[in-house]
């Protein structure tokens, strides 16, 4: 078959044809799931991934199919060069983005992008926390103390579900997207006058078996999501999202202000007071505790306390933020009793173990160390002191 | 036998770090549309987290791919011949950068197009997306020996084809 070297020299494409950035961005961020990061003091617990399962309920009124929604959304998608929108959101003002608490009072946040997929910059201040960055680089910072992180990971990543709002025009394409790969979400577009209603009623996603986890993100609880868009532009009206908790309707997250192609000024700009660290599961840096069952390195970390151990501290949590967060409450502390490792949630890498310790006070705190498995397998500390 | 997430996540994350540039190819030069070819990938991938994979191997979740991207490369032409759907559909006119990637789908698909469907399968599979014959045979569920012959039948009727234009070139 040496004889058709002509022809295949022919038939052979004269440029390479490579898939997109965006497409292999997306692919990573659907396969592992929205990658769970140095949960407590970075991102928060409420990330999550792909379901296996699929069960989706478009419900379309007559006159618009599904195709004409999407194509009309993304349409409009190039229209539009910028957002800022004025968010409220039941959190606090330093925690993660992530996090929701039905207890809490609303915390305004503004969050403001330009572009799309390989353009995109953005940028979410809570006034407590800010965080910046593109479609596959992220930046996260408390002005308050000073310290910042550099993950390497979408906005997804740091954002969990606000990241949905940097590309508004896009919000019905990435519901369903999302929908496509969660378990028994339901998703209803209606039309009435001029306004063109989604509602997206999402069950908790990972397994609660242990309800640990349970309603502390939008996507670890069961919400509905409801968007108002303009129906003849599809332009972003509005949005709500609520989490429903024992039967009883609270709502999280709701949009007071939207506004479209606003003037956009250094929105990825970093302050130059503040060092950034590496996020230690995007791009691990710590050397982590092998070897051993979860409940054991838990054991050793927090053992170690007692006497501020560097050595075995270091290899689980970043040693200078040990210094900075922990260090004054939990020096001479004594681990009084360890439980047995659990799971809560949509987190594959990571387990949760319950301890008591002593403070040095005299207190004794309850709680549950969050461990994570990097990919070398290695334990290092994510969260719960 | 069934795996864990993890397994089926780790292989996956291989399969797009081997397979999407190939995959992504092998779906544009059948479709001449970027957004469309990325979907048909991108849907691919999906659909082995819908269901139960019995073979994560590297060579299992690549062959799946394939065939995936293949018969969703096929329903979209039919679903595009159908005249009905087709109404209002507008393709996107292509990014600079991609001009010269469409140039190449229109002028090898004017090639393979003067073949029997079957035989440009194969032309297709051996001579744009460089597949093995072990491995076109699987993708199209016929013998090795079936795709050898219907490569060289259709390589042949390529030549002829070929050397007429090359001919009627000189004579103009």
């Amino acid at each position: 078959m040496h004889d058709y070297d002509n022809i295949l020299a022919v038939l052979k494409p004269k440029c390479e044809a490579r898939a997109s950035a965006g497409l292999r961005s997306k692919l990573k961020r659907g396969v592992s799931g929205r990658r769970l990061l140095y949960r407590e003091l970075i991102l928060g617990f409420g990330a999550m991934g792909v379901a296996a399962a699929l069960l989706v309920a478009v419900l379309l009124p007559d006159e618009l199919s599904a195709k004409e929604v999407l194509e009309n959304a993304i349409a409009n998608l190039r229209g539009s060069s910028s957002v800022r929108l004025e968010v409220e959101i039941r959190s606090r003002p330093m925690e993660n983005f992530a996090f929701i608490s039905l207890g809490e009072p609303f915390v305004s946040h503004t969050i403001t992008a330009t572009g799309t997929d390989s353009t995109l910059r953005w940028r979410v201040d809570k006034r407590g926390r800010i965080a910046c960055g593109t479609a596959d680089d992220s930046f996260t910072w408390i002005p308050g103390l000073n310290i910042g992180w550099h993950i390497e990971d979408s906005p997804d990543a740091v954002l969990n579900f606000i990241a949905i709002l940097l590309s508004p025009n896009k919000i019905i394409e990435s519901e369903l997207e999302q929908a496509l790969a969660n378990d028994g979400t339901e998703y209803k577009i209606a039309r009435s006058g001029n306004e063109m209603s989604l509602t997206v009623h999402a069950m908790p996603q990972g397994d609660f078996s242990n309800p640990y986890m349970l309603n502390s993100s939008v996507d670890a609880s069961e919400n509905i999501r409801r968007y108002i868009f303009d129906a003849k532009t599809f332009a972003l009206k509005s949005a709500s999202v609520s989490v429903i908790n024992r039967g009883h309707e609270t709502e999280v997250l709701r949009i007071v202000d939207v506004r479209f192609n606003v003037a956009v000024d250094d929105i990825c700009g970093l302050p130059p007071t503040i060092t950034f660290k590496e996020d230690p599961q995007s791009k691990p840096v710590l050397a982590g505790i092998d070897g051993i069952p979860p409940k054991e390195v838990a054991r050793e970390f927090l053992n170690a306390l007692y006497s501020w151990d560097k050595k075995v501290i270091g290899k689980v949590i970043d040693a200078d933020m040990g210094e900075v967060f922990y260090k004054d409450r939990f020096y001479r502390s004594r681990l009084i009793n360890v439980g047995e490792p659990f799971r809560s949630g949509r987190d594959d890498s990571g387990v949760f173990v319950p301890y008591v310790l002593r403070l040095r006070n005299g207190n004794e705190q309850c709680h549950n160390l969050h461990l994570v498995q990097q990919r070398d397998s290695s334990w290092i500390v994510s969260g719960g002191l | 036998m069934s795996h864990s997430k993890t397994d089926i996540r780790s292989a996956l994350e291989a399969a797009i770090d081997d397979n999407l540039d190939y995959l992504f190819r092998f779906a544009f030069f059948r479709i001449g549309n970027r957004e469309d070819a990325e979907d048909i990938v991108h849907n691919a991938f999906l659909k082995i987290l819908e269901r139960p994979m019995p073979d994560i191997s590297s060579d299992g979740i690549r062959m799946y791919l394939f065939k995936t991207v293949l018969n969703m490369c096929r329903d979209y032409w039919r679903r595009l011949s159908d005249k009905v759907s087709l109404d209002g559909l507008e393709i996107a006119s292509p990014e600079a950068e991609d001009e010269m990637l469409y140039g190449e789908y229109e002028r090898i698909q004017s090639l393979v197009r003067s073949l029997p469907e079957k035989e440009a399968d194969v032309v297709m599979m051996r001579a744009v997306d460089e597949l093995p014959f072990v491995e076109i045979a699987d993708l199209l569920c016929i013998p090795v020996t079936t795709a050898q012959y219907r490569y060289k039948s259709g390589m042949d009727t390529l030549r002829q084809i070929l050397s007429t234009t090359s001919k009627h070139g000189k004579d103009a």
